[in-house]
């Protein structure tokens, strides 16, 4: 019988070296990693095929002379430079596609705004309004091209002989330089009707305890409307406004289908300048160092908008300061 | 998961897709037989249906005669030139090309071969075969790049009710401007106001004004390519075009256009009876045939100093990339030879070049026409076509044409500054690339 053998000292093992248990390596968290990686690569391998590699390409082909028919032909800075020094057309395209943007997008927005506001409102058949705004955006804009050519007719075209009732002589929209731009602003803003849905949705989260608390403590509908309605508002119409832009700058279809550009190049816009370049006039290292200074010109635009949003857009989420 | 691991982890899939996708990529080559008994030749076109079919079955009847060559073709209903460009540049060009206005452009840039080694070998006549002015649209710097395949002079198209109604004689060759003009008074008919028929069309489109400024004795370019287009025959010319609209009033004006609607133009206004006469060329045959009750013939231009008119070819050319010349070669000359060229006018496709084949009953008296129809203008009319000025920056100099010719027909600028505008810019264009 062990006299002295202290059985309680010898069972206790000592912790301090005994290796932990083995992690395993495949756990949870990297099965829904993989998972997540399965998942996504269908996207990752189609933006990796078509639009990341034609983006490297794009800027490759910026510093090149090419015109897909010989191999691309290093020239550095030259289109670059060209295009500020070298092109009178370009000068006037970039001050037909900004003030086009200039014109469509704040419209728009003030439009869709006031159109939500009016839509918004419970009464009978309301249904049927908000299905009429929204049906032009789905017409495909070959169709409404085609219609708008009709409506902006010299002559027998509905704007001007609308204008006519009230004794205005119509310009001759398309075919005049100064109204062909306005003309293409108004086939654009017919399509404002993606945006008021955006808006109505907004609209309709609105808490309308805030608005009944507003009007108990006495504000009148002017007030309710700019003090709570339009800031609660003012993410989506951030929303608009950068995507308007960035598509705005983008504009192509209408001017290609309606005007091909004209009359003498009046509505020549930046990516129709772009298309002709590369595919008619042989010169695609042109072209991709136009389109990468569009890049560059949304850009700066949206994130100027990004920058000076903090002033006016209201997040609720937001813990004020 | 530690960063390290996460990292070799997303390196791993990141490498397996990129593999992935070059793989896909990489392996779609030209598809064309190894096999050294049978060969299929790619041909690019452009057109329609009625193109579409016409080719396939030239390339079917040259592959009877040549059993081990087939063809295919890969029809572009729209931009061509886009299409073409962007599959040469990823290495999947065709062999055999249809080509029209791109001559210099490919030419100069080694897209095409030149042909003259073959057509001597083969001991090809191109004077005899196609007249002595269609064989120099296709060549650059000298050398036979293509071979004529369809070729339409433009013509004038009249409408024979309106004619005798108004008691004038048929327009014909030895027509005068003075007797357009006269003709095209007395054929523009008002009521309330309103212009029930308009006598003649001018229009922006080159072959119009183009037209008139060679019957002036003008051009634009000269031997050496140096435009020429602000001298006074082209002024003189334009002055008069531009008062067939805004002067004499018997023409629509682009405004008057605008009014009649999206894509209305000459063809249009002329199949709705509401033209008396306009220049175009053989596709609007099958319009005006479909209409019934429109009592209608052709005719070949009037002249102004000299007679010249603008044809709408198209020729076949032989890709500098393709791995079989000489098939190519052996399938285009059948296609352009009497036998080949049959099915164009068969089908009502277009006029062919083969002179002889425009000058044969099958032409002249075609299956398909409802009506007597005076075919013969087309022939007549090849003696003087003109050869449009075409260099390798043909696109940019006709959207400067077209920008200050449009303004002009606006009557926002006079012809002289319009064509002064226009000498400017292109001696800018063509002075550099």
């Amino acid at each position: 019988m062990g006299e002295g053998v202290d059985v309680r000292v010898r069972s206790v093992a000592p912790m301090v070296e005994k290796r932990p248990t083995a992690k395993p390596w495949w756990t949870q968290r990297r099965r829904e990693a993989l998972w997540f990686y399965i998942m996504a690569s269908p996207w990752i391998a189609g933006f990796l095929l078509f639009m990341g590699g034609p983006l490297v390409a794009s800027l490759y082909l910026s510093f090149t002379d090419y015109d897909l028919l010989t191999p691309p032909e290093w020239v550095g800075l030259d289109n670059y430079v060209r295009m500020f020094t070298d092109d009178p057309r370009f000068w006037k395209v970039l001050r037909n596609t900004t003030v086009y943007t200039l014109l469509v997008v704040p419209i728009t927005t003030v439009l869709s705004v006031w159109l939500a506001a009016l839509l918004h409102k419970p009464l009978k058949g309301m249904r049927v309004f908000r299905t009429i705004v929204y049906v032009p955006a789905l017409v495909p804009i070959v169709a409404s091209a085609m219609l708008f050519s009709w409506v902006l007719a010299p002559d027998a075209g509905l704007l001007n002989r609308t204008l006519a009732l009230v004794g205005i002589d119509g310009p001759a929209w398309l075919l005049d330089e100064t109204w062909v731009i306005p003309g293409l602003v108004m086939m654009s803003v017919w399509g404002v009707g993606t945006g008021v849905v955006l808006l109505l949705a907004g609209m309709q989260g609105i808490p309308p305890e805030l608005l009944e608390a507003a009007t108990i403590d006495g504000a009148n509908p002017r007030q309710r409307f700019f003090q709570i309605t339009l800031p609660m508002l003012s993410p989506v119409i951030l929303f608009n406004v950068i995507m308007g832009l960035i598509g705005t700058f983008q504009v192509f279809s209408q001017v290609y289908i309606l005007t091909g550009g004209g009359p003498n190049d009046a509505s020549m816009m930046l990516v129709p300048y772009i298309f002709e370049e590369a595919f008619r006039n042989f010169r695609m290292g042109y072209a991709s160092a136009l389109s990468w200074l569009l890049f560059l010109i949304i850009m700066t635009c949206t994130a100027i908008v990004f920058k000076t949003s903090s002033r006016w857009v209201f997040y609720e989420s937001e813990v004020r300061r | 998961m530690s960063a390290l691991a996460r990292r070799r982890f997303l390196g791993a899939t990141g490498a397996l897709l990129l593999g992935g996708t070059m793989a896909g990529c990489g392996g779609s080559g030209s598809g064309a037989g190894g096999d050294s008994e049978s060969i299929t030749l790619t041909m690019t076109a452009w057109g329609g249906d009625i193109d579409r079919k016409t080719y396939k079955q030239r390339l079917d009847m040259a592959s009877k005669k040549y059993p081990h060559i087939e063809g295919t073709v890969q029809l572009t209903p729209g931009d061509y030139l886009q299409k073409l460009t962007t599959a040469i540049a990823g290495g999947a060009g065709p062999d055999l090309l249809e080509i029209a206005d791109h001559v210099p452009a490919f030419a100069s840039k080694n897209q095409i071969r030149p042909l003259d080694d073959y057509i001597e070998q083969s001991g090809m006549d191109l004077t005899e075969m196609f007249g002595d002015r269609t064989p120099k649209i296709f060549q650059y710097e000298g050398k036979q790049y293509g071979l004529p395949d369809r070729s339409g002079a433009m013509v004038v198209y009249y409408n024979r009710k309106m004619f005798d109604a108004a008691e004038v004689e048929y327009p014909s060759k030895e027509w005068t401007w003075d007797d357009l003009l006269n003709a095209a008074k007395k054929l523009t008919i008002r009521e309330g106001g309103e212009v029930k028929q308009w006598g003649f069309a001018t229009i922006t489109w080159w072959p119009y004004w183009m037209t008139f400024m060679y019957q002036n004795g003008g051009r634009v370019l000269d031997d050496d390519n140096r435009p020429v287009i602000n001298s006074p025959e082209n002024v003189e010319a334009m002055e008069w075009y531009n008062d067939l609209a805004w002067k004499h009033k018997v023409s629509p004006t682009l405004r008057d256009f605008a009014n009649y609607g999206e894509g209305v133009g000459p063809d249009q206004l002329f199949a709705q009876g509401k033209l008396a006469m306009e220049i175009t060329g053989f596709w609007n045959i099958a319009a005006a045939n479909s209409v019934d009750g429109l009592d209608w013939d052709i005719a070949p231009l009037w002249h102004g100093k000299e007679a010249a008119t603008s044809a709408f070819f198209t020729g076949l050319a032989i890709s500098a990339n393709t791995k079989h010349p000489d098939e190519v070669w052996k399938v285009i000359e059948y296609m352009v030879s009497e036998e080949g060229q049959r099915p164009i006018i068969d089908n009502g496709e277009d006029a062919p070049a083969n002179i002889k084949v425009q000058e044969s009953d099958a032409f002249l008296k075609p299956v398909w026409a409802k009506r007597e129809v005076n075919m013969k203008a087309f022939a007549e009319s090849s003696d003087f076509i003109f050869i449009p000025p075409i260099t390798v920056h043909w696109n940019e100099m006709l959207k400067v044409c077209g920008d200050n010719i449009q303004l002009m027909m606006n009557n926002e600028v006079t012809p002289k500054k319009a064509l002064d505008t226009i000498q400017t810019e292109l001696e800018r264009i063509m002075g550099r690339n």
